[in-house]
C-alpha cells in the first residue's frame, strides 16, 4: 500500500465524509482500537467538506445499534438527551393488506416458543401470529417503555428495543465523541482530485488547502454521490428498481402539540403509490412519504402526506429526496470500501440503512491494521457477505409488498410476478406448505431471523397449508400451553411497564 | 376523616408520597376489603367475611383487621405485619371517585393521609405535567382495581343467589369477662355448600370460584391471629375467645 508519508508505524484510515455513515464508522472502528482516552491503535482521518449538507432522514435503528453504542462507549441516557431519542420496539404495518384499516406488526422479540415449538401450525387464524405468540404489539399500542426506570440502562431484559434517533444530533454527537475520546483527526476540507491507479486502487486524495492524504484504506462515506469508490473507481450499481419500485421522498419534521403521547414503535402506513413512515422522537415527529414517481406525482404525495399529518394550511415544508434502489457488488474495492449510501440504498421500510453502517464498520475494524497482501482476500470475502446480505434486504423488503389485496395500480404491479426475485420465489415455493422456519436461516451473516418472515408473512395473512406435513404437528398441547403463558406475560407487562413519554422525561431527569 | 383533592398536575406539582408512611394509613382500616381474585391470597393472612358495602346493596370480602373501628392491629408503631397487601389498601393513598362521571373516574388523594407530604417521598408529577412512573402505577392499580371490584360484585351476586351467605354476628369475650357482639358481617354456610347439587358445584368450578370459596371458609381460623396481633397491640383489652354467631334474619 502507499504508505510513504505516514510517519508513524499505525496503519492509515482516512474516510470522506461526515455524515452519520462517516462518524459511526469512524467511532465503530476507533472505539475497537481505543488505548487509552485520545489514543487509538489506528490512525484515522475523517474529511468533511464544510458545505455539504447531510441527507439525515435515517432515523430508526435496528436492536444492533444497543450494543453498538455500548461498544462505542457511549452512556444511552446521553444518546437520549442530545439526540431526542426514543425507544423503538418493532414496526407497526398499517392498511399493507387491505388498506381499510388493517394492521400487523413485526416486534423485536421473538415469538414465545421459539425454537421450542413452531407456532404457526396451531394458530387458528395466521394473521394473529404476533399477537398469540407476542406481548410486544400489545405494549406498543399502550405506547409503554420497553423497561421500567429500576432497571440499568441498555437493559432490554424485559423487551427487544431499537431507537429513533435525530440523524443529525446523532452526527454531531458522534462527532464530539470521536474527537474528544478516541482520538480521530477531523479535517474540513473539501476533496478536489482523486487519483487512482488504473481504477483499482485510490493513490491519494487532494483537498482544496492542497494537503495530499494517502492512506492504507479509504472508507467512502460521501453519500449517493460515491466520490471515491463510484466516480473514481467506477463501480456500477445493481439496480433494484424492478423490484422496488419507490424512487423519492418527502421528509417532515412534525412538531408535537398539546399533551401527547411518543410511539414506541415505526408505524408504516401504506398509500396509493407507496407508503409514509412516521417516527417519534421525544422532541418531535419525523414523517415522510415514500412513494413511486413511475404511479403517482410529486403534488398528490405531498397531498397524502400533509393530510396523514393533519396539515391542512401547508405550513411545514418536506425536503424532497430522490434515489434509486440498489447496490454496488464490489463494496470494498483495492483499499476503498464504501459504507452509508456510497454502497447502496433501499427504501427505509425495515430500517436496514444504520444496521448496515454498523456491520460495514465492525467488519472493518476486526479485519484492519492489515498486512497489503491480505486485503484482497479480506475485501473479496466482504464482498462476497454484502452482496448476500443486499439480496436478502431486497427479498424481504419485497415480501411486505407481494400479498397485498389492494387494488391501485402501483400494488397490483408489486404483485406481478415478473417483480419478483427468483430467490424469493424459491423460498414462498417452500414457505407455502410449511412456512419459514429457523434452519432456514441458519447461516451466520443472515439479518433477519425466521421470527421476522413468520411476523411478516402470517401478519399479512399468508397462510401455509401445513397439510403435507400434518403428522409434525403433534405439538398442540404445548402450543396453546405458550399462548396461555403469552397471555400471562402480557399482562404482566402491561401492568408493570411505564409510559413510554412519561419513563423518557424521568429518566432524563435523574 | 379523609380530605379528598381530586388530583391535578397543577395542584400538586410539589406533593410527594412517602411509602414507608403507608401503613399508618392502613391503620384507620378494621375492614379491609378483599376483590375475589385476591381471596385466596389474603386468605392466608386474615379472616376473610363477606359484609354489605356501605349505601350500597352488594356484597363484598372483607378481612378483619381488628375489633373496632379506626383498629387495625396488622400495623403496629408504623410497621404492616402482613405479606399480602390488598389493592384497596396498596392503591392509597389514592382513590376513584365516579360520582361526576361513571365511566371516566376521577384519580383523588386523600391530602391527610400522613404518607402525603410536600417535602419528602415520590413526584407525583413530572416537570411537564404529565405522570411520573410512581402515579401511573398507582393509577394502574386504581384500574385493576375496579375490574377486580366489578368481577367481586358479580360472583359473589351469584354465590348469594344459591344462599351461600348466610349473616353471623362476633361474639367478642375479653379477659375482663364482658362481651361485645359485633354485627354486619357475614360468613360462608358450610353446610348449604356441602349440599350443592352437582350442577350447582359445577357452575361454581366453571367460574374458579368454587376453590376461592373453600379457602375463605378455611381462613376464618385466621381470627386466632387476629386475637393474637389485638392482644399485643391493646392488652388492655386482652381478648380470650372469640365466637360465631348466626344472626336471625
Amino acid at each position: 500500500m502507499n504508505n510513504s508519508t505516514n510517519t508513524s508505524s499505525k496503519q492509515l484510515i482516512v474516510i470522506v465524509g461526515g455524515g452519520t455513515a462517516g462518524w459511526l464508522t469512524a467511532a465503530i472502528v476507533a472505539a475497537k482500537h481505543k488505548i487509552a482516552k485520545g489514543q487509538c491503535g489506528l490512525d484515522i482521518t475523517l474529511v468533511e467538506s464544510s458545505d455539504i449538507p447531510t441527507v439525515g432522514v435515517g432515523e430508526g435503528t435496528w436492536p444492533t445499534m444497543r450494543n453498538t453504542l455500548k461498544d462505542i462507549g457511549l452512556s444511552e441516557k446521553e444518546v437520549f438527551r442530545k439526540c431526542s431519542a426514543a425507544f423503538k420496539q418493532g414496526g407497526k404495518f398499517v392498511n399493507w393488506v387491505n388498506g381499510d384499516g388493517d394492521f400487523y406488526y413485526h416486534p423485536f422479540t421473538v415469538p414465545l416458543g421459539y425454537g421450542r415449538v413452531e407456532m404457526a401450525p396451531y394458530i387458528d387464524n395466521v394473521s394473529e401470529f404476533a399477537n398469540s405468540t407476542n406481548f410486544q404489539q400489545h405494549v406498543c399500542e399502550q405506547n409503554m417503555a420497553p423497561r421500567t426506570l429500576n432497571e440499568e440502562e441498555y437493559s432490554s431484559a424485559q423487551s427487544n428495543y431499537a431507537y429513533h434517533l435525530d440523524a443529525g444530533a446523532f452526527a454531531d454527537m458522534l462527532k464530539t465523541f470521536c474527537k474528544e475520546e478516541l482520538g480521530v483527526t477531523h479535517k474540513v476540507a473539501t476533496v478536489e482530485q482523486v487519483a487512482t491507479s488504473s481504477k483499482q486502487c485510490i493513490e491519494s486524495i487532494t483537498l482544496d488547502d492542497n494537503s495530499i492524504l494517502e492512506a492504507d484504506l479509504f472508507v467512502d462515506c460521501s453519500g449517493f454521490r460515491s466520490m471515491l469508490l463510484g466516480e473514481a473507481l467506477g463501480e456500477p450499481v445493481v439496480s433494484a428498481n424492478d423490484t422496488l419500485f419507490n424512487n423519492s421522498a418527502l421528509a417532515l419534521h412534525v412538531p408535537y402539540n398539546g399533551d401527547f403521547e411518543i410511539k414506541p414503535y415505526t408505524q408504516a402506513t401504506a398509500q396509493e403509490a407507496g407508503w409514509i413512515w412516521d417516527i417519534g422522537l421525544s422532541s418531535r415527529r419525523g414523517v415522510g412519504h415514500v412513494y413511486s414517481t413511475d404511479f403517482t406525482t410529486d403534488e398528490r404525495a405531498e397531498e397524502l402526506l400533509r393530510r396523514y399529518v393533519g396539515d391542512d394550511k401547508g405550513e411545514l415544508t418536506p425536503r424532497v429526496i430522490r434515489f434509486d434502489s440498489g447496490y454496488k457488488k464490489q463494496i470494498w474495492k483495492g483499499n476503498c470500501i464504501g459504507v452509508g449510501l456510497s454502497a447502496g440504498f433501499v427504501e427505509p421500510l425495515e430500517a436496514t440503512a444504520l444496521m448496515l453502517i454498523e456491520i460495514s464498520a465492525r467488519y472493518i475494524a476486526e479485519q484492519m491494521p492489515t498486512p497489503a497482501s491480505a486485503m484482497p482476500i479480506i475485501s473479496q470475502r466482504f464482498n462476497k457477505q454484502m452482496q448476500y446480505r443486499w439480496q436478502r434486504i431486497i427479498d424481504f423488503l419485497k415480501l411486505h409488498y407481494i400479498f397485498n389485496q389492494r387494488s391501485e395500480p402501483y400494488w397490483l404491479a408489486n404483485r406481478d410476478a415478473a417483480s419478483i426475485p427468483d430467490s424469493l420465489k424459491e423460498d414462498l415455493e417452500i414457505w407455502k406448505y410449511r412456512g419459514p422456519q429457523i434452519a432456514d436461516f441458519s447461516a451466520a451473516i443472515e439479518l433477519f431471523p425466521a421470527a421476522s418472515y413468520q411476523y411478516v408473512l402470517y401478519g399479512m395473512g399468508f397462510s401455509p397449508d401445513f397439510s403435507l406435513q400434518s403428522h409434525f404437528y403433534t405439538q398442540r398441547d404445548l402450543a396453546n400451553k405458550v399462548i396461555q403463558q403469552n397471555q400471562l406475560i402480557t399482562q404482566q407487562k402491561l401492568s408493570s411497564l411505564p409510559n413510554h413519554r412519561n419513563y423518557i422525561e424521568q429518566w432524563l431527569a435523574s | 376523616m379523609p380530605n379528598f383533592q381530586i388530583l391535578s398536575s397543577e395542584q400538586h406539582s410539589s406533593t410527594y408520597v412517602d411509602e414507608s408512611r403507608l401503613p399508618t394509613t392502613f391503620s384507620n382500616f378494621h375492614l379491609v376489603n378483599v376483590e375475589i381474585k385476591e381471596a385466596v391470597q389474603a386468605s392466608s393472612e386474615f379472616p376473610l367475611f363477606f359484609s354489605k358495602v356501605a349505601n350500597q346493596q352488594r356484597w363484598t370480602i372483607s378481612a378483619l383487621c381488628g375489633f373496632a373501628p379506626k383498629e387495625n392491629v396488622f400495623e403496629t408503631q408504623g410497621t404492616w405485619l402482613a405479606r399480602f397487601t390488598p389493592l384497596s389498601l396498596r392503591t392509597l393513598p389514592f382513590t376513584l371517585n365516579f360520582e361526576k362521571d361513571p365511566e371516566a373516574p376521577q384519580t383523588v388523594l386523600d391530602i391527610d393521609s400522613p404518607a402525603v407530604s410536600t417535602t419528602k417521598g415520590e413526584a407525583l408529577f413530572l416537570s411537564s405535567g404529565r405522570p411520573t412512573a410512581y402515579l401511573d402505577n398507582k393509577q394502574k392499580l386504581l384500574k385493576e382495581r375496579v375490574t377486580a371490584m366489578q368481577q367481586t360484585a358479580a360472583l359473589l351476586n351469584d354465590i348469594a343467589a344459591l344462599n351461600l351467605i348466610q349473616p353471623t354476628d362476633l361474639i367478642i369475650e375479653y379477659s375482663d369477662n364482658t362481651q361485645q357482639r359485633v354485627g354486619g358481617l357475614a360468613m360462608l354456610n358450610e353446610q348449604r355448600l356441602q349440599n350443592l347439587t352437582s350442577e350447582e358445584l359445577s357452575s361454581l368450578h366453571k367460574t374458579g370460584v368454587l376453590s376461592v370459596l373453600f379457602n375463605i371458609l378455611g381462613s376464618i381460623f385466621q381470627i386466632n391471629r387476629t386475637i393474637h396481633l389485638h392482644n399485643t397491640k391493646f392488652p388492655s383489652r386482652f381478648i380470650n375467645n372469640v365466637k360465631f354467631e348466626t344472626s336471625k334474619q
